[in-house]
């Protein structure tokens, strides 16, 4: 028994406890700053990646760490990286189009309860994960209302909520660039990308997580949801990411680490396997 | 030589007694006059030339070359005198111009009757009070000047003291009440109970002369760190409040947390391993409002003992300190009232005897007013805390005292259509004890404990859903001392607790799998032994046995060595798990002088209960208590210490090297889930942990300006598996350098003016050391685990008291307290973040769109600037 399962009924709740948010508010103080980072040089190579079931070309993305808060994203494009699923082994050819990424020579779809093998060989170094793919519950697409007297909408979610049934996470890409008033915008200006995420567990710096980015968008924006499902260590990568970059820097904070992953030889990021739902819609 | 003395004294007397009706010696004159370790002939001399007032004495009987120190500025001279003999055997007499000085009558048992005939012991014994309000005097001091024999009130005011046969005069005393003395014809065992005053002058005089009453033994720093009511209320706080925790925050060897907290760890011990006591009942969270104010009224406390090592040996259970917190008794004399309000909160205390000398009361509630803060009507913020005390003299051998503890805080806040939600967490804590003479030597106190804390979170008010966690103790406990004699005290003693748990879970069965914790009977015998060797060596040693029985019905998971669950155990009804560890201590002490000292001393002590959190926050959040069992080992630690103390005429130093080893210490597995997890005990990671550290310490407690100035350099590390690479690492609270300088100044008794400054090195936390892009996500990669540090901590707080009735008989006094915390404003880190964006209108967010180009900027958080505030006491009786 993996120690993340759980038993558990089926009951959605929302914590709402900005009491103590409000009180810290009159005596708190949260100013720029700036800090000297004790910088490493060293290179870690970074795997992000997902079989899902769909049957297309599939893609894993390999890069490399960096050592400044803004650093760029560094490009792996040498790289040998293969999936195996027991029975057949696919590899991965570097894409021409989208740097970094690593396509499937063939098509192919993840199927459900089968174990996945990721092995990459790298500068000499071998690195390999391993994960398996559950099915993803069919369920509402998440809700999006009206801001109050405008005509711009928001996602009305949670960045992470407490859903004990399943482990589940909504990509929902949103795009209004072809709104009338917004064609001649940059793309960064008329796009967004969103994670959402329904966990089996909670956290107390989930509950008194920072204040987020609000994002958002004119009626007419083009919304499409993917909803991917979520192993328990899938789960466990998810809820350590969040506890160091969307849980983190509130009153309630939690000790620092790095975020778990299944990759081998000291390598971050994680190879995961995802049944996915999708859903497109156009707000109005 | 007899007669020529008697003549020479006979002579005085008629020489005075010719003059005393035609001039009067005016002992209301008005003098200043500063002597630092000078003969009394020199002092008495400037005295005369001041005043025109002769001396008289006989050289034989007066030691006028006896060297004493006198600061006193603009005193009486009667004042002056009378602080100067006070802690001698000597009286003074006004004839006419001229002051008589005559010894105290004195005998003790002569050699030659001790020779002839076997010498017989009695027993004097008795309790000390405060002759104002009845409240029992802890640590005074019972003291035989010319034998060096003596003892100390225990902390229900009692002493015994066994003596030979003879005559005596017995000295009762304590730094701030006047001295007493009592002759004695001890052939009978007595019971002797005194009532001390406090001493008008105190404040105002200073007189400290070679002869020093107390036990250099029991006085030296070294065994405790002692905070009266007094100091407490003199500290500034938050808003104008006193805080009982903040004050044992300035202690050397405690290094605080930081702004908005009453978190602190001692020696290098972590936050949980401080067993705080109220009245011999156990405290789980002495915070109110997070960590803002402590949870202790300062109006109901009237002494906290803080000890590092060495804890009474009745007392065990922690590693690392015992705050042993005793509250006030009611006034057994007369009815009063009395408060404090502050802007945030108001302290009320009514108390009084129920049946005058026999029994008293008292109510103390404290609760906040802070609503008014708030703009939105749907949030509420508040708590309270709530004492009452109650003591019965049953007859000269019997004594019960009753005394509950309860606070809460609540915040709670309504949106429309979602409902409401609350955190919430309270202490109760009620004990029964009862003192108990069974001879003059040996004294018994029996404890009946209640004991419950508990954390809630309700995600809805309206359908009573909440999240909860709680632990309770019920204990009965019987301590004995034994006063064998001046030189052999013996403490013995055994205690039986039930401690039961909830770890956490949802009252409505959303979770089908349960947090489970065993309950828990834990059996203790100790005993202890003073033994003074000699007036230069004194030995003190003990041992405390403890049983730790798991018992079921629960459920136990076992895991396998990546800590994956791989077994599960429904133990049944009864024991299932126990644990038998010993607690030993022991210490000698040596004596150079009778103001100097040096203590060596040992302990270990063993830690079965367990707060796992792992949490970074300066708050207190969503505690969950754990007992040691099948898959936590209890914590262990091994201390020596080396202590140094003198006391000069006016100042105490002091300063102790420690070091500490803690064995079984608990870290967490990175981002540890630590609610609502079955497998909680999956996430503890184990290892060890030392502490080493050089404490100074330097204190004026006499006279019109006061002041307390410590400083601690100390390293604290650990070593866990699986945590940094198996590598060791400094601990997050692993601060070199604290230190914190508190002064206080009375001018008159109007007025009184205090400074404290703090300052302490930085919290150590995980800053990155590279970066990396996950599906958007910046993600921070770390090293080396607390590698960096949050800026050196420091502050400043100031206060004016003005006492605006100052009759010493007044019923009714009041003083307003004008007070700034943080009076430089710095901005005093608790955090720094690297994962914010700044928003158009300068706020810092996390950002969401993860299409965008971020840039992220590092952040830091602080709490509590530059805060006024003014507050308003009064006292009627």
């Amino acid at each position: 028994m993996k120690k993340k399962s759980r038993h558990i009924t089926h009951i959605q709740n929302k914590l709402y406890l900005p009491a103590f948010i409000i009180l810290v508010t009159f005596v708190s103080c949260e100013k720029k700053l700036d800090w000297k980072l004790n910088n490493s040089q060293e290179q870690f190579l970074i795997v992000d990646g997902i079989i899902t079931n769909e049957y297309k070309y599939q893609a894993i993305n390999l890069s490399l760490s960096f050592s400044n808060l803004n650093g760029t994203k560094k490009i792996v494009d040498t790289a040998t990286v293969s999936v195996s699923d027991g029975n057949n082994i696919f590899d991965f050819h570097k894409d021409t189009i989208l740097i970094g990424n690593f396509v499937s020579d063939n098509k192919f779809s993840g199927v459900i309860n089968k174990t996945y093998n990721l092995n990459i060989h790298y500068k000499d170094k071998n690195y390999s994960a391993s994960t398996s793919m559950l099915p993803v519950a069919i369920s509402n697409p998440l809700p999006y209302k009206q801001l109050s007297d405008t005509n711009m909408f928001y996602i009305a979610a949670d960045v992470a909520s407490f859903n004990p049934s399943q482990a589940s996470m909504f990509e929902v890409s949103l795009d209004w660039s072809n709104v009338s008033g917004y064609e001649d915008l940059p793309i960064n200006k008329t796009t967004a990308k969103i994670f959402y995420y329904n966990l089996t567990t909670i956290d107390v710096n989930q509950i008194f997580s920072p204040s987020h980015e609000n994002v958002f968008f004119p009626s007419g924006t083009k919304m499409t949801q993917i909803k991917y499902s979520l192993s328990p260590e899938h789960e466990e990568f998810i809820r350590s990411l969040l506890s160091e970059t969307q849980w983190h820097g509130g009153y309630f904070d939690i000790e620092e680490g790095n975020v778990y992953s299944n990759l081998s030889n000291n390598a971050f990021g994680f190879f995961g396997a995802s049944s996915i739902i999708s859903y497109s819609t156009t707000i109005n | 030589m007899q007669i020529k003395k008697y003549i020479f004294l006979l002579s005085f007397f008629i020489l005075f007694a010719s003059f005393a009706f035609s001039q009067k010696t005016n002992m209301q004159q008005k003098i200043t006059i500063i002597a630092k370790h000078k003969s009394l002939k020199y002092v008495l001399s400037e005295i005369q030339k001041k005043t025109n007032i002769k001396f008289s004495y006989n050289t034989q009987s007066i030691n006028s070359e006896k060297k004493v120190t006198l600061i006193a500025r603009k005193k009486t001279v009667k004042s002056i005198l009378k602080n100067l003999f006070s802690d001698t055997n000597i009286e003074f007499t006004s004839v006419e111009k001229q002051i008589v000085l005559k010894k105290k009558y004195l005998v003790l048992p002569p050699k030659e009757f001790a020779k002839k005939k076997e010498i017989t012991y009695y027993t004097i014994s008795g309790y000390i009070h405060n002759n104002f309000d009845g409240e029992v005097i802890i640590g005074a001091s019972v003291y035989i000047q010319i034998s060096n024999k003596g003892t100390m009130s225990n902390e229900y005011g009692f002493y015994s003291l066994t003596l030979p046969e003879g005559k005596y005069l017995i000295n009762f005393s304590l730094i701030g009440y006047e001295d007493k003395f009592i002759e004695l014809d001890l052939n009978s065992d007595k019971i002797i109970s005194q009532k001390l005053s406090l001493d008008p002058s105190e404040i105002e005089i200073v007189v400290v002369t070679e002869d020093n009453n107390a036990d250099v033994f029991e006085k030296t720093p070294l065994k405790q760190t002692k905070l009266t009511n007094k100091m407490i209320t003199s500290n500034v706080g938050l808003a104008g409040e006193a805080d009982v925790v903040k004050s044992i925050q300035s202690i050397p060897g405690v290094t605080s947390y930081g702004d908005g907290s009453v978190l602190f760890y001692v020696r290098g011990g972590e936050k949980d391993q401080n067993l705080i006591m109220i009245d011999d009942a156990p405290i789980y969270n002495p915070s109110h409002l997070f960590g803002f104010f402590s949870a202790f009224a300062p109006d109901a406390v009237n002494d906290i003992k803080i000890y590092k090592n060495n804890f009474p040996i009745k007392y065990g259970g922690r590693l690392s300190s015992l705050i042993d917190i005793k509250t006030k008794d009611g006034n057994i004399n007369k009815w009063g009232f009395s408060g404090k309000l502050s802007p945030l909160t108001g302290s009320y205390t009514i108390d009084g005897p129920i049946r005058k000398e026999r029994s008293s009361i008292l109510f103390n509630l404290r609760n906040s007013h802070l609503n008014w803060l708030l703009k939105s009507s749907n949030t509420k913020i508040g708590f309270f805390d709530f004492h009452i005390k109650f003591k019965q003299k049953i007859n000269r051998n019997n004594n019960i005292l009753f005394s509950l503890y309860s606070g809460k805080d609540n915040l709670q806040i309504s949106i429309p259509v979602l409902g409401s939600s609350a955190i919430s967490w309270q202490n109760n804590a009620f004990s029964l004890r009862w003192n108990k003479l069974y001879t003059n030597k040996l004294f018994s106190n029996t404890t009946l404990y209640l004991s419950k804390y508990d954390y809630f979170l309700y995600y809805s008010l309206e359908k009573n859903n909440y999240w909860n966690s709680f632990i309770g103790n019920l204990s009965l406990k019987n301590d004995f001392t034994y006063y064998l004699n001046p030189e052999n005290k013996i403490s013995f003693g055994i205690s039986n607790t039930s401690h039961f748990f909830n770890p956490g879970n949802i009252n409505n069965n959303f979770f089908t799998r349960p947090v489970y914790a065993s309950n828990v009977i834990e059996n203790v015998l100790y005993i202890g032994h003073n033994k003074k060797i000699n007036q230069k060596v004194n030995i003190s040693y003990g041992l405390r046995g403890i049983n730790w029985n798991n018992i079921g019905p629960t459920t136990v998971y076992s895991y396998d060595k990546d800590y994956n669950v791989n077994d599960t155990t429904e133990y049944p009804k009864g024991t299932f798990n126990s644990f038998y560890n010993t607690e030993p201590q022991a210490s000698i002490s040596y004596a150079f002088s009778k103001t100097s000292i040096i203590k060596f001393s040992y302990d270990r002590h063993i830690q079965h209960l367990q707060l796992l959190s792992n949490s970074i926050s300066p708050f207190t959040t969503l505690d969950v208590w754990m007992p040691a069992g099948v898959n936590i080992k209890p914590e262990k630690s091994n201390q020596f210490v080396i202590g140094y103390s003198k006391i000069f005429s006016e100042i105490n130093i002091s300063s102790e090297i420690y070091y500490k080893n803690i064995k079984n210490l608990i870290d967490y597995s990175n981002h540890a889930n630590m609610l609502l997890n079955p497998f909680i005990e999956g996430e503890l990671r184990f290892g060890k942990g030392y502490a080493y550290g050089l404490e100074l310490m330097m204190q004026k407690q006499k006279g019109s300006l006061n002041f307390y100035l410590a400083y601690t350099y100390s390293r604290t590390f650990a070593e866990i598996d699986g945590i940094n690479f198996g590598n060791k690492f400094p601990a997050r609270h692993d601060k070199p350098h604290n230190g914190s300088f508190n002064i206080s100044y009375h001018k008159g008794r109007r007025w009184e003016f205090s400074a404290n400054w703090v300052f302490a090195s930085g919290m150590r936390f995980s800053s990155p050391t590279g970066f990396y892009n996950y599906n958007g996500y910046n993600v921070p990669i770390y090293s080396e685990k607390n590698n960096d540090k949050l800026p050196d901590y420091h502050r400043l707080d100031i206060a004016i008291k003005l006492n605006l009735n100052i009759k010493e008989n007044a019923r009714y006094k009041c003083d307003f307290t004008f007070s700034i915390f943080n009076f430089y404003g710095r901005n005093n880190l608790i955090a720094v973040n690297f994962n914010k964006i700044e928003t158009n209108n300068g706020d810092f967010n996390v950002p969401t769109n993860l299409i965008s180009e971020n840039e992220f900027i590092p952040t830091s958080i602080s709490l509590l600037g530059f805060m006024p505030s003014i507050s308003y006491s009064f006292k009627f009786r």
